[in-house]
């Protein structure tokens, strides 16, 4: 495996540049071992690699961060509450319509006595709506700070780890390369089996 | 001059519909009188284009099409047309990779590519976005394809305030890894969602991964990135976000630490070129017209070693000199696309279009 430095590509041009190798675009990319193309002519490219492998040699696998436990979950939740929110919203004015089945001079009594009535508790109907109006505005203020309260508690959770992080750099743990092997879904063995698959 | 343009959608966010309307508000910068036609059309563009119904073939007006897919009354309307015409190809995604989730697109784009051979003699001017779309068209027959990048409007975006909501929520010291486009299988955002596994697991744990863009008719793609996602426990670290207004695109791009691209299939990739303008660092992969819009910058992987791509990654972040030296790169390539370049360019085909 080695790297290819790329070209000089501060000559101004659209065209893509010459690359040390250009593989055909509508094959799978093969470079039969160079693995990345780094588009800084001044970066040492070699040792770029040695740092990746040295870096890969100590990894092992790290615990959960605490701020994001359950975060997916929480969010969730609360989408599901803010579409509940919407419907009780959506309702709230609805209050049935002032109508009749019966078609005759009966029917237009009755609709006009139902109207009266519906004007005679118009103020309540008012009122009534107020405290809905007031009542969503307190259950969105009450999902809004619970949200908020969930970012603060999550941001609590990682300051200690942040602090702890800043004071022992990544790479001072050890371990071997072979710690990648046991990461939930092993990496194909070969890119053009993965394409295959696909 | 009366210049129009035919698409088979206009949509809010999308690449080839923001192209379309820079060239028309060109045109009518240029004193031409010119309107877009769309098969589809989304709301909140409604008022950018008419549909397609009411558009009249005629001699004395030419007509640009933007080919994408084909939908058969699009093409025929635009083989139709008695007057000048310029095709403009955007490349089709090769429909393998999307018969699993949405027949009606597969199959469009495969008589898409069935039918470009048709197409070749077609219009007077031939123009790809990219140098990887007019190889193409040149193995279709066409002659002289040339290039005409899609216009970013990199003006609006530095003039766009980042999205408060967004920031407030993400803006911390975690690392941000983003990936823009919609969710769609030839971009393959499930190895970005692999790569970043690794990243997440074995490198830095206080990191998130951002999906930015709509799903539309890509669902069972959505539901499939989704089970990938909760069978590398990464459900508190990935995070889906639909369609984005530009604000929240904006706010995305301001806290990224890297881009990180897996698409197998790109006919331009208008993305990297935000990225590149907005000075995130580009992790790619090495397919289709992506090396060509980089030309040269950023850092391409060439095989999908999910392991050593996150260790790129973390050293793209980590390092300062590799990132310094990666972003001056960017930094120098993305003027390239600057609009005034681009849209001289498109005026040259219009004269010669003129003058034909």
């Amino acid at each position: 495996m080695s790297f290819i430095p790329l070209p000089n590509w501060t000559e101004k041009s659209l065209k893509p540049p010459s690359y040390t190798r250009q593989a055909d675009s509508n094959d799978p990319v093969d470079f039969s071992g160079e693995i990345f193309l780094i588009g800084a002519a001044e970066i040492d490219c070699e040792h770029v690699l040695r740092q990746i492998r040295s870096n890969a040699a100590t990894r092992t696998p790290l615990s959960h961060a605490a701020a994001v436990l359950g975060r997916a979950r929480m969010e969730k939740e609360r989408l599901a509450l803010l579409e509940t929110l919407k419907e009780l919203k959506s309702t709230m004015r609805d209050y049935g319509m002032v109508a009749s089945r019966r078609r005759s001079w009966l029917g237009r009594f009755e609709l006009l006595i139902k109207r009266g009535i519906r004007k005679l508790f118009l103020r309540h109907i008012l009122q009534q709506h107020r405290v809905h109006l007031k009542l969503t505005k307190f259950l969105g203020q009450v999902i809004d700070y619970f949200a908020d309260q969930d970012h603060a508690f999550r941001a609590c959770l990682d300051h200690p780890e942040q602090r702890q992080q800043e004071a022992v750099p990544s790479s001072v743990a050890g371990a071997e390369i072979k710690a990648y092997s046991s990461c939930d879904e092993n990496p194909p063995s070969n890119w053009i089996s993965h394409h295959a698959s696909k | 001059m009366e210049i129009h343009q035919l698409l088979p959608g206009l949509h809010s966010g999308d690449a080839i519909s923001n192209h379309a309307i820079a060239l028309r508000n060109l045109l009518h910068a240029w004193g031409h009188t010119s309107t877009i036609y769309a098969r589809d059309i989304s709301r909140g563009v409604d008022r950018e284009c008419r549909p397609l119904s009411e558009f009249v073939p005629r001699e004395n007006a030419s007509t640009v099409y933007h080919y994408s897919m084909d939908f058969d009354n699009v093409t025929e309307l635009f083989l139709r047309c008695p007057g000048r015409r310029i095709f403009i190809y955007h490349n089709i995604t090769p429909h393998h990779f999307l018969t699993p989730h949405n027949v009606a697109v597969a199959r469009a784009c495969q008589n898409g590519r069935e039918r470009l051979a048709e197409l070749q003699s077609a219009a007077d001017i031939v123009l790809g976005d990219s140098e990887f779309n007019c190889r193409e068209l040149a193995e279709n027959g066409f002659k002289n394809p040339r290039i005409l990048p899609i216009l970013v409007n990199f003006q609006e975006l530095d003039g766009t305030a980042p999205c408060p909501a967004v920031v407030q929520q993400f803006d911390d010291a975690w690392t941000n890894l983003l990936f823009v486009g919609r969710l769609s299988p030839n971009k393959c955002q499930e190895d970005a969602v692999r790569v970043f596994a690794r990243y997440n697991r074995f490198i830095e744990r206080r990191s998130r991964l951002f999906l930015v863009g709509a799903w539309r008719g890509m669902e069972s793609y959505r539901d499939e990135l989704r089970s990938i996602v909760h069978g590398l426990d990464l459900d508190d670290y990935v995070f889906f976000t639909g369609h984005v207004n530009l604000p929240e695109l904006v706010a995305f791009y301001r806290m990224a630490d890297l881009f990180l691209c897996m698409s197998e299939h790109e006919g331009f990739c208008v993305p990297i070129v935000e990225a590149m303008h907005l000075d995130v660092p580009i992790l790619a992969y090495h397919a289709a017209a992506v090396p060509g819009t980089l030309g040269g910058a950023g850092v391409l992987a060439t095989r999908k070693d999910y392991s050593l791509i996150a260790e790129m990654t973390h050293l793209l972040i980590s390092d300062g000199n590799l990132r310094d030296a990666i972003l001056r790169g960017q930094g120098q390539r993305v003027t390239d696309f600057r609009p005034a370049s681009i849209a001289e360019r498109f005026r040259s085909y219009i004269d010669e279009l003129a003058a034909a």
